[in-house]
């Protein structure tokens, strides 16, 4: 049983990864890419390391459980200040009819 | 100093965690990291300022709420940018919006730009506080006064209990 849930966890995590990729490649500019790249891999990379959690010894885990914990952390605030650096640099928004209340 | 010692020895535990070592070797080394990395980052880490909270109890107790209700959020998130990645739901009118800050404390003005952000469909640009309010750039901004109230809404129902 835990198996066939390892299996379906790394195939969700590699398919929203795999998403998360195509996602850079298809929105306009770089705030959209920014919800497809950095975020959605969050819970792309989380789904993996469950299943090697689900699978492996106790230090897996724990591993596993940090790595998302710290994932959690760092995953925003890179994605903050990629946003911010390019807010600065005054980017612009490439969707037409794009609302800007900046 | 109370807040160096647990700081070095918080970044020690975290040194071991990552080794998962039980040397106690191990353990020393990271601690010493720990109180090293603390006391020449001392200055920049200062702990933001608190809210007028509850009890410490009610806040643990209704951490995992809010907890499972930012977990829930990443799902609704991603789903909802994998729909529009794989050109399933339109990227009709994404944009900058501005959400009020209204009484929060420093701490959950930080929480709610992390729990924001964490969720996919939402990004925290800047925090202007001069005009009081947190900048976002958001997915769907097709109506910016639906954006604010889900914002306020998800602070009144599971942030202000645990970080006001």
């Amino acid at each position: 049983m835990s198996a066939v849930v390892t299996d379906v966890l790394t195939v969700l995590g590699v398919a929203i990864l795999t998403i998360a990729v195509y996602g850079v490649v298809r929105m306009p500019d770089v705030y959209t890419q920014l919800h497809a790249a950095s975020k959605a891999g969050f819970l792309g990379v989380a789904a993996l390391l469950a299943a090697v959690a689900l699978q492996g010894d106790a230090a897996s885990v724990a591993r596993a459980v940090l790595i998302v914990g710290l994932l959690a952390f760092t995953t925003p605030v890179a994605a903050h200040a990629i946003g911010r650096a390019a807010s600065r640099r005054e980017e612009p928004m490439r969707t037409p009819g794009a609302v800007d209340e900046s | 100093m109370t807040r160096l010692l647990v700081t070095g020895v918080g970044l020690g535990v975290l040194y071991v965690l990552t080794l998962a070592s039980r040397d106690p070797l191990d353990l020393v080394t990271g601690v010493l990291l720990g109180l090293v990395l603390a006391a020449l980052l001392g200055r920049r880490m200062r702990p933001a300022a608190d809210g007028p909270a509850g009890s410490p109890i009610g806040r643990m107790l209704w951490f995992p709420v809010f907890a499972a209700a930012v977990l829930a959020d990443v799902a609704r998130g991603t789903w909802d940018v994998a729909l529009r990645v794989m050109h399933l739901r339109a990227l009709e009118r994404p944009g900058l919006v501005r959400i009020p800050i209204g009484h929060r404390s420093e701490r959950a003005i930080a929480v709610s730009a992390l729990a924001t952000t964490l969720s996919p469909g939402s990004v925290l640009i800047e925090i202007d506080r001069q005009r009081g309010d947190l900048l976002l750039h958001v997915i769907d901004a097709s109506d910016p006064d639906e954006v604010r109230d889900r914002h306020q809404r998800f602070y009144d129902r599971y942030q202000r209990r645990v970080f006001p």
